[in-house]
C-alpha cells in the first residue's frame, strides 16, 4: 500500500523511533514503490522525509537507472526548494521532468536490459558506474543532441521541450545536464582523485590531473570547459580558493585559468544570488533575522575574500559590484536585524502576568522565541560587522537591548513586590519565566557574565517573594 | 584568582584504568553531562576526594589527553553559558553524582528555561513520559503476577485506567491474592512493592512490554550506532575510518555489557513470585543491577544524538564528532587505535589535529551558534 500524504507527516515525526532493520524495509518498500508509475510521486515526498534518517542509518539503497543517468552531475546537484538556477549548479526537483523527456528517447530494450541487470543491486556496489553508466550514458547523450538539435531547429518544438521542463530554468538545468553526460567518463575518473570530498585546495597531482582532462577536451573547449570546471569546482569547499590559485593573469596553464576564472564567475554568481534572496526576505517575519545572519555571515566573508583577491591581483572582477553587494549586505542587516529590535525585545518582556488561556501563552511563548532568535541574530552580525563596517551601529544597537532587557524585568520583579500581601505562586511563576527569558537575551548580546549577574540578582529577589 | 593548582593535566594518556569492563571503570570515567557551553560538550563528573566533584574535560580544543577540574573552581577555569553556571550549581547543591542524580538536575535546570523554551518543554515531557513508563512497569508486574499459576485464566488483565481509580485497584489487589499466599503477605503489602519495583526498573520496563523504555531502548540503539560507524567507516578514506571502528568496538562492547545487565533485570520479572518472595534482598539486587546498566549507558544518549545531527550536515562534521567521541572513551581501549595514532610523525596522522575554532578557554569567547546547537539536541528524543 502507498502511503497517503498524511501518512508521510507520521513518518516525518516518527522517523526515528523505528529500529535500523525496520527502516531499511520502510526505504526498501519505498524505493520499489517509486518504479511505479503510479507510486513515484508519493514514495518521492516520503522518501524525502525519510532523508535525515537516511543520512544516519544510510540503509542500503537500492541502483535504479535514474540514479545511472544522474551519476555524471550527481556533484552539482543542489536541494533548493524550486528549479531556481544557480550557476553550475542543477536543482534535484529537476532530475524528474528532465529523465522523463530524455527516457522518451532511449530504447526501451536498453533501460529493460539494465533494469534486469541491477535486480537487487545496491549503490555499495562498487563496480556499478563502470558497469551500467556507458551503454546509458551513450544512449543518453544521444536522446539529448537530438532533443536539443530538434528545439534549436524549430521555435515549436523549442517551446514544448521549455513547457515539458517546467520553464526556462528547467530548460538551463536540461542543457547543464547534457554537457555533464558528454564528460561522463572523464568526471568518472576525475571523481577519483579528487577525493575525498569537499578538497580545501587542489594539491600538485590534482592540478595535473585536472589540467590534463582539459587539455584532453581541447577541440570541444567551448562547450566541454565550462561543465569540468562546474564539476571540479563543486568537488571544493569554497570555490574562491580555486579562483585565487588559478584566476591571475600569471597562470600559464590555459586549462586551470580557465577553472580559476569560472570559480570566481561561481562565487560572484553565488554571491549575487544569495544578496538577492536577503534582498527578497521580508523584513519583521520571524525567521528573516535569523537567515540574514546566517547567510550575512557567509556572504561577508566571500566579499571580503573577493575584495582581497581583486586587490592583491589574484583574479579579476569589479571593485564597483563588490562594493554594491557589500551595501546591498548592509541594508539587509539594518532592515531585518537592527531595525524593531529594541521593541520586539521589549514587546517580550513587557507582560509577566500569567496568561488568560493557553493560545495567549502560545503567542507569548512565541514572542519570546522570536525575541531570542533576534538576540541571537544581532550577536551573530556582530561577528561580521566588522568586514561590511557596521560595528558602530551594532554595538549601539546591542548596548540598548541590554539596558532595556535588564531594566524591564527588575522592574517587573520590584513591581510584584510593591502589591498588597504575597503574590500568588503563578504571577511568581510568570515573572520568573520573564526573568530567564531576559536573561537569555542578555546572554546573547552581552555575554554571560553580565547575564549571570542579572540571574542572580533576579533569582534572589524571586525567592525573597516566594519566601514573604 | 589564578588557576595554579586548580587545573592539571591528566597527560596524554589520561588517568589510571581500572578493572577491564566492569562498573568500577564505568565510574571512574564520570558522569556525561549536558551542558551548553561548546567546550564542555564532552565533559564529565565525578567524585573527587571526600564528598567533592571534579570534571575531567576530554578533546579540549581537538587537542589530546583530560584536564581535571574542581566542580566549584570550573567557572574560574571556562567562560560558561548561564546554564551551566546553573547546572554546577545544581550538582553542587545536591551533591549529585550517578547517572541518576545528575539526570534529574539536568532535568531541574533544563525545566527552568535556561537552555530555551522547547528544551524545557522536552524535560517537561520527559518527566511526564518517566512517570507515564513507571505507571506502564508497574502495570505489567501486576499482570505478570496475576497471571501467575493462574495462566489459563481468561478475565482481561488490568489497565493503567485500572490503577487509576481506587475501586479498580481494589479488584487487582484481590486477584494478586495467590501469589500473596505464596510469599505469605497480605494483597497490599504484595501491590506496593510491584508498585515500589515498577518505580525502580521504570527506564527498563519489563520484556515484551507495548513501549520499549529508555535505558531498553538506548541499549539497542548502542548496537545501531555501531553499525552505521562501520558503514560509515568503510567509506572513510581519512584515518577518522579507524577512529570510527575503535569507537564502532566500543559501542558494540558497552552494548553486550548492557544487554548481559538488561538479562539479569528480567530474570527478576521472570521469576516473579521468587523475587516477591525474597523482595529483602531482591530489591537492593535490583538496585545496583539498575545502578549498573545507568552507569554502563553514561554518555551514550549524548554521543547518539551528536551522531545523528552530524549526520544532518557535513562529512567533516561527522569526522570531528567521531573524534570527540573517541576522545571520551575510556583509556582502556586505546589499545585497539590503529597504528602510529600516538605517533605524532605517523603518515595516518599528518595534518589530522583539527582546532575547534570560538571555543578558545583563554580568550572566553563562546560560540553561541555552537551552544544553540547543543540546546537542540537536548530537545530530540531518542
Amino acid at each position: 500500500m502507498i502511503p497517503a500524504f498524511g501518512e508521510i507527516a507520521a513518518i516525518r515525526e516518527r522517523l526515528f523511533d523505528l529500529s535500523d532493520e525496520q527502516f531499511a524495509k520502510l526505504v526498501g518498500f519505498m524505493e520499489r514503490t517509486r518504479d511505479l508509475s503510479t507510486g513515484r510521486s508519493v514514495s518521492n515526498e516520503a522518501l524525502d522525509a525519510m532523508r535525515p534518517r537516511l543520512r544516519v542509518s544510510r540503509p542500503p539503497r537500492r541502483l535504479n537507472v535514474e540514479r545511472i543517468f544522474c551519476r555524471p552531475f550527481e556533484d552539482v546537484l543542489h536541494s533548493g526548494p524550486d528549479q531556481s538556477w544557480r550557476a553550475g549548479r542543477i536543482a534535484r526537483a529537476a532530475i524528474e521532468p528532465c529523465w522523463a523527456v530524455v527516457s522518451q528517447r532511449i530504447a526501451p530494450s536498453l533501460l529493460a536490459e539494465i533494469r534486469r541487470d541491477i535486480g537487487e543491486l545496491t549503490v555499495a556496489d562498487l563496480n556499478w558506474p563502470l558497469r551500467f553508466g556507458p551503454p546509458l550514458w551513450t544512449a543518453a547523450r544521444a536522446a539529448f543532441d537530438a532533443i536539443l538539435g530538434e528545439a534549436d531547429a524549430d521555435r515549436a518544438a523549442h517551446a514544448a521541450l521549455v513547457g515539458s521542463l517546467g520553464g526556462a530554468a528547467g530548460e538551463a538545468s536540461f542543457r547543464l545536464m547534457a554537457r555533464m553526460l558528454a564528460i561522463a567518463e572523464i568526471v568518472e575518473e576525475l571523481r577519483y582523485i579528487l577525493s575525498p570530498k569537499p578538497l580545501a585546495a587542489l594539491d600538485i597531482s590534482h592540478a595535473a590531473a585536472v589540467s590534463g582532462q582539459f587539455k584532453a577536451l581541447a577541440a570541444a573547449k567551448a562547450t566541454l570547459w565550462e561543465p569540468l570546471a562546474y564539476f571540479v569546482i563543486a568537488r571544493m569547499a569554497e570555490p574562491i580558493a580555486l579562483a585565487r590559485a588559478y584566476g591571475g593573469a600569471a597562470c600559464a596553464d590555459a586549462g586551470l585559468h580557465f577553472l580559476g576564472v569560472t570559480a570566481s564567475k561561481v562565487t560572484i554568481a553565488d554571491l549575487g544570488a544569495t544578496l538577492g534572496e536577503l534582498d527578497a526576505v521580508v523584513a519583521g517575519t520571524p525567521d528573516a533575522a535569523a537567515a540574514v545572519a546566517s547567510r550575512g555571515e557567509i556572504a561577508a566573508d566571500q566579499i571580503a575574500k573577493l575584495r582581497e583577491g581583486v586587490r592583491e591581483r589574484k583574479f579579476t572582477a569589479s571593485m564597483a559590484e563588490i562594493d554594491r553587494m557589500q551595501q546591498g549586505l548592509r541594508d539587509a542587516v539594518s532592515r531585518n536585524v537592527l531595525e524593531g529590535t529594541g521593541s520586539l525585545i521589549a514587546g517580550s518582556l513587557e507582560t509577566a502576568a500569567p496568561a488568560d488561556d493557553a493560545a495567549g501563552e502560545a503567542a507569548r511563548d512565541a514572542l519570546r522565541q522570536t525575541a531570542e532568535a533576534r538576540a541571537h541574530a544581532l550577536w551573530k552580525c556582530a561577528r561580521f560587522a566588522g568586514k561590511i563596517g557596521m560595528d558602530r551601529e551594532l554595538a549601539q544597537t546591542v548596548k540598548s537591548v541590554e539596558d532595556e532587557a535588564g531594566q524591564l524585568v527588575l522592574d517587573q520583579i520590584a513591581a510584584l513586590r510593591r502589591g498588597s500581601g504575597r503574590p500568588d505562586d503563578d504571577a511568581i511563576d510568570s515573572v520568573q519565566a520573564s526573568l530567564v527569558h531576559a536573561v537569555r537575551v542578555v546572554e546573547l548580546v552581552a555575554g554571560p557574565e553580565r547575564a549571570n549577574a542579572l540571574r542572580k540578582r533576579g533569582f534572589e529577589a524571586i525567592e525573597r517573594l516566594r519566601a514573604a | 584568582m589564578g588557576l595554579d593548582g586548580v587545573v592539571r593535566s591528566t597527560g596524554a594518556d589520561g588517568g589510571g584504568s581500572g578493572s577491564a569492563g566492569g562498573l568500577v571503570q564505568y565510574q571512574s570515567e564520570g558522569v556525561a553531562v549536558d551542558f551548553t557551553t561548546p567546550i564542555l560538550a564532552n565533559a564529565r563528573i565525578r567524585p573527587s576526594d571526600g564528598d567533592k566533584l571534579e570534571v575531567i574535560l576530554s578533546d579540549l580544543g581537538g587537542g589530546r589527553g583530560h584536564y581535571v577540574i574542581p566542580l566549584r573552581h570550573l567557572e574560574k577555569a571556562v567562560t560558561m553559558t548561564v546554564h551551566d553556571h546553573t547546572l554546577c550549581e545544581e550538582v553542587l547543591h545536591r551533591n549529585a553524582s550517578s547517572p541518576d542524580d545528575i539526570r534529574r538536575a539536568i532535568l531541574t535546570v533544563a525545566k527552568m528555561g535556561l537552555a530555551g523554551q522547547k528544551a524545557a518543554k522536552h524535560a517537561r515531557q520527559t518527566i511526564d513520559d518517566e512517570q507515564n513508563e513507571r505507571m506502564l512497569t508497574t502495570v505489567c508486574l501486576v499482570r505478570l503476577a496475576i497471571t501467575y499459576g493462574d495462566a489459563g485464566a481468561v478475565r482481561a488483565p488490568p489497565t493503567l485506567n485500572d490503577l487509576a481509580t481506587d475501586i479498580a485497584r481494589g479488584q487487582v489487589k484481590v486477584e494478586l491474592a495467590k501469589v500473596a499466599r505464596t510469599a505469605r503477605l497480605s494483597t497490599d503489602a504484595v501491590y506496593n512493592l510491584l508498585e515500589e519495583w515498577g518505580g525502580i526498573i521504570a527506564s527498563v520496563g519489563v520484556p515484551d512490554m507495548p513501549i520499549e523504555c529508555r535505558l531498553r531502548r538506548l541499549g539497542r540503539q548502542v548496537f545501531e550506532l555501531a553499525s552505521q560507524l562501520r558503514q560509515w567507516a568503510d567509506e572513510e578514506i581519512s584515518h577518522v575510518g579507524d577512529r570510527a571502528r575503535a569507537v564502532a568496538d566500543h559501542a558494540v562492547r558497552v552494548g553486550r555489557d548492557a544487554e548481559k545487565r538488561l538479562a539479569a533485570l528480567d530474570t527478576f520479572t521472570d521469576t516473579i513470585v521468587e523475587t516477591v518472595c525474597r523482595w529483602k534482598e531482591s530489591n537492593l539486587e535490583i538496585r545496583a543491577a539498575m545502578d549498573a546498566l545507568a552507569w554502563t549507558l553514561n554518555g551514550w544518549e549524548g554521543n547518539l544524538r551528536r551522531w545523528r545531527e552530524a549526520a544532518q550536515i557535513s562529512r567533516e562534521e561527522q569526522q570531528r564528532v567521531v573524534s570527540a567521541i573517541l576522545a571520551t572513551r575510556p583509556i582502556r581501549a586505546d589499545a585497539a587505535q590503529f597504528d602510529g595514532a600516538n605517533d605524532p610523525a605517523h603518515p595516518a596522522r599528518k595534518g589530522s589535529r583539527k582546532v575547534q575554532a570560538y571555543q578558545d578557554w583563554k580568550t572566553g569567547q563562546i560560540d553561541y551558534d555552537a551552544v544553540r546547537r547543543l540546546e537542540a539536541l537536548r530537545e530530540q528524543a531518542l
